[in-house]
């Protein structure tokens, strides 16, 4: 008999159908992925699973029984732990705090300290966290924070576990280690419910694969009996073999030949879209760009040091050209980029086309057409409680003013800029007065760097630009990366996916513990060779 | 998949939705309910000069209630007020008495700017919390006033505040009149400039408004100053209303003037709300303090009524929703 079986269930938000009759369910000791792009209704299913939420219609019974009067506390009490991307501990508190939170040991109304520690360090353990009980939560990086809430979850003692994105800030020992207390977890008889961007994992760890999209259930999978190829087309609908586009200088002949290998053609409208929206971009930053290629250096770094964060890094951003940081988590490649906007201070030398420049604050950057999209997306890419409008302006009030300064913001021309980007970007949204919380975390993202097009950007810095997106907005923001760089812009990105480095990037830059370590290209840019340059921190040759 | 065109057929449903959203409209709703039942209830409201009355003073609590929204919509909060209230009006007197209305107005509008360029300095060079930063700023003018007069301030009949205070046109208070007029400046300066734009921006979040290029600092300079600014003109009215000053005529304008501003319905945390919600805001107090003098309560029970009614009308329509 099933743990867990969601049977005929429905979900609205205002009108908006976002579950249509989803059923499937979970055995006990089993792994099951839930497989969908962004706004599949992933979310929204283990909400009505954890409690957040309730069904319109349809049934979820757990362990046999159905769901009566159902909260968050009830599914915890019951054996309902979940992880999500987003962090819940009070990062205040210990890592022993955090760990019990709500079930703290104490004697005559005194927390017992001690006692709490030496009752979290098996949880650790466990989770694979060589920290001291006693830190202070948020002292930790973002990864290990992650896995304290693993073990967070883990300290009741769960009979279903719901990983939600919860491996998208793990580097991989650390995803190892969620891995292994999954095995853990199915040996000893629970379930778990894992959801994922990340195919491998997927398939590293799961005994079956449920695929969602647009709020139904296309398919529930055996592992064995499906592949990548299978899964993505039921999650799109189409294959997806053009996810990255062809890289600088690969035009003509290799695009082609790169055609080729196309499995399956997007349908005529679709191409036709994209065309235009390639057309688009180009035509729009092309007016006063250099030109594409050979554009040379438009930002020269040397010796860019952040204190505590990087040191002595040296980087060349080049006009056509997208340059990658990669390396494990947290070795300092997102400083090097908050440095380059000016939000953080820095010292070292900056030329901008051969001139020394001063990057002291956003607004200094911003003067120099450079523009950053952060992996924060939520706290500093957009501002979420306000309008899509009100986001996609808030960059471009020169635009939509056609004075200066205090003058007043024309309503007409910031339509026409809201709907033209909403449209060239293909940013889904009920309209522009939609808040940007409300959209799917590839919307977001589409509009964070839509925010900086009209102004033009000449280098464009993304943080992350993909972590947490459905791999049908990622192909668009690759493609979109790829025909901005080939107008003039020169493109540096962070990212903790490999794949994502090798298949976009024309050259990766490998840090470790702050400083670079090698440089690939070309042929020399492999998956193989930037893990073990980022894992070694030194130079991959072979 | 592309953005749906803005259709006639959604359009009564974002009507209700605006309406549901909008609590500067709840507050005149509640405005027009609470006079409505005034006339009907209360003794003396039901004359076009207790109407009058009524507009008139509530134009001084109004005025310090359009400046403290600046402040408010981008996460800020003034309580330097009541001190710069004070100021103005003592200065005025006593500038006044030696060199005339002109110049005393002058220096007092100065000086009142000068302690919100302060305010705006402390928050974002010196990054003082606002509430800590207004309130020192406060406590430093009162005291520097005590100074300045030795204890007795004096007293001025400028003709030009007299008649601000005072006058009519066409039967309307002046007074009113003006306090309407800043309002429609600040409406625009709030929601149709840019300057408004970053205000809001950074009322929902400072992290992002600085990624996006908002300048931090010109923003709170021109918010803190436009604040002290008003704070300092309703300080002028008041000694044209009264010909005299007092160290502690601004004091009740403080905690009026923020709660104006909420149950105006602009979130105490900045970022949503509208300068005309805050107009509705500052009657609905004043008429609130009218009906309890009425009433012949005595000062200490009308203040825990007062605060009483500003709590139930905040769980009414104003408080913070969760996220």
């Amino acid at each position: 008999m099933a743990l867990l079986a969601v049977e005929q269930v429905s979900k609205s938000f205002a009108g908006n159908r976002v579950l249509d009759r989803v059923s499937f369910d979970v055995r006990p000791g089993e792994v099951l992925a839930l497989v969908g792009e962004n706004g599949a209704g992933k979310s929204t299913v283990l909400s009505l699973v954890t409690g957040l939420l309730a069904p319109d219609s349809g049934r979820i019974a757990y362990d046999g029984e159905p769901l009566r009067s159902w909260s968050p506390h009830r599914a915890r009490e019951v054996g309902i732990g979940s992880v999500h991307q987003e962090l819940s501990l009070n990062p205040h508190q210990t890592v022993a705090e955090n760990v019990f939170l709500g079930q703290w040991p104490s004697r005559r109304g005194l927390i017992l300290r001690r006692d709490l520690a030496r009752r979290a360090r098996p949880l650790l353990d466990r989770v694979g966290l060589d920290v001291d009980p006693l830190t202070r939560a948020g002292r930790l990086p973002l990864g290990q924070q992650q896995l304290v809430e693993l073990a967070k979850a883990l300290a009741s003692g769960p009979r279903l576990l719901i990983l939600d994105e919860a491996t998208s800030a793990l580097d991989d020992d650390q995803v190892r280690s969620v891995f292994a207390v999954v095995d853990e977890l199915r040996a000893a008889g629970s379930s778990v419910i894992i959801v994922s961007h990340r195919m491998g994992e997927l398939f590293a760890v799961s005994d079956r694969l449920t695929v969602l999209k647009d709020g139904e259930v296309m398919a529930t999978r055996e592992r064995a009996e499906t592949d990548h190829d299978d899964i993505v087309r039921l999650m799109i609908g189409r294959e997806l073999s053009d996810l990255f586009p062809p890289k600088a200088g690969m035009s003509g002949a290799d695009e082609l030949a790169q055609g080729d290998e196309i499995a399956a053609i997007p349908s005529e409208k679709e191409i036709a879209s994209e065309k235009a929206a390639a057309e688009d971009a180009t035509a729009d930053s092309a007016d006063d760009a250099e030109p594409a290629h050979g554009g040379g250096t438009v930002l020269r770094a040397r010796g860019l040091t952040v204190p505590g964060a990087c040191e002595g890094v040296d980087l060349d951003l080049e006009a056509g050209r997208i340059i990658g940081l990669g390396g494990l988590q947290g070795q300092g490649q997102r400083a090097v980029l908050r440095a380059l906007f000016g939000l953080v201070r820095h010292t070292g030398r900056i030329e901008l086309d051969g001139r020394p420049a001063r990057l002291a604050s956003p607004r200094e950057a911003i003067r120099h057409r450079i523009a950053y999209v952060p992996e924060d997306r939520k706290v500093e890419g957009l501002h979420v409680a306000q309008t899509v409008r009100a986001n996609l302006a808030l960059t471009n009030l020169d635009v939509v003013t056609p004075g200066r300064r205090l003058l007043t913001v024309d309503r007409g021309a910031e339509a026409r800029l809201v709907d033209d980007l909403v449209e060239r970007m293909r940013i889904r949204v009920t309209g522009p007065e939609q808040e940007a919380r409300r959209l799917s975390g590839g919307n977001q993202q589409k509009v964070a760097l839509a925010r900086w097009l009209p102004a033009k950007p000449r280098i464009l810095l993304l943080a992350e630009p993909t972590r947490g997106i459905d791999v049908g907005t990622k192909r668009e923001i690759y493609h979109l990366l790829r025909r901005l760089a080939d107008s003039g812009v020169a493109v540096l990105i962070t990212s903790g996916d490999t794949m994502e480095l090798v298949g976009l990037c024309d050259e990766v830059a490998v840090m470790y513990e702050g400083a670079v370590v090698d440089r690939l290209a070309g042929d020399g840019l492999t998956e193989e060779r930037l893990v073990r340059a980022s894992v070694t921190g030194t130079v991959a040759d072979d | 998949m592309t953005a749906l065109p803005r259709t006639a057929a959604s359009l009564p449903r974002r009507l209700t939705g605006t309406l549901k959203e909008n609590r500067a409209a709840w507050a005149f709703g509640v405005l027009v309910v609470t006079w409505l039942a005034a006339i009907l209830f209360a003794k003396g409201f039901d004359s076009v000069s207790s109407f009058r009355y009524l507009v008139q003073t509530a134009a001084f609590l109004g005025i310090v209630g359009v400046g403290q929204t600046l402040v408010v919509m981008m996460s800020g909060i003034d309580l330097s007020v009541s001190g710069v209230v004070a100021l103005s009006a003592v200065v005025c007197a006593q500038v006044a008495s030696g060199s005339g209305g002109t110049a005393g107005i002058a220096v007092a509008l100065a000086a009142s700017v000068l302690v919100g360029l302060a305010n705006a300095a402390g928050v974002t060079w010196l990054r003082v919390p606002p509430m800590v930063m207004t309130l020192a700023t406060g406590t430093i003018v009162a005291g520097a006033l005590l100074v300045y007069t030795d204890g007795s301030p004096k007293s001025a009949k400028v003709a030009l505040l007299g008649s601000l205070a005072n006058d009519r046109v066409l039967g309307v208070p002046l007074a009113f009149v003006l306090w309407i007029g800043i309002t429609a400046v600040a409406a625009w300066l709030l929601h149709a400039s840019r300057i408004g734009r970053y205000v809001f921006a950074l009322g929902n979040g400072e992290r992002a408004s600085r990624a996006s290029g908002v300048p931090l600092a010109r923003t709170a300079f021109i918010a803190y100053g436009t604040c002290a600014l008003l704070a300092g003109v309703s300080g002028l009215v008041l000694l044209g209303f009264t010909s005299t000053s007092s160290l502690t005529m601004g004091n009740p304008y403080q905690l009026l003037s923020i709660a104006s501003v909420v149950l105006g319905g602009t979130s105490i945390l900045g970022g949503r709300g509208h300068v005309l919600g805050t107009v509705a805001g500052a009657l609905l107090l004043t008429l609130l303090t009218a009906l309890l003098a009425s009433w012949n309560m005595s000062e200490g029970v009308r203040q825990i009524v007062l605060g009483l009614l500003i709590i139930g009308l905040l769980l009414a329509y104003a408080r913070e929703r969760r996220s």
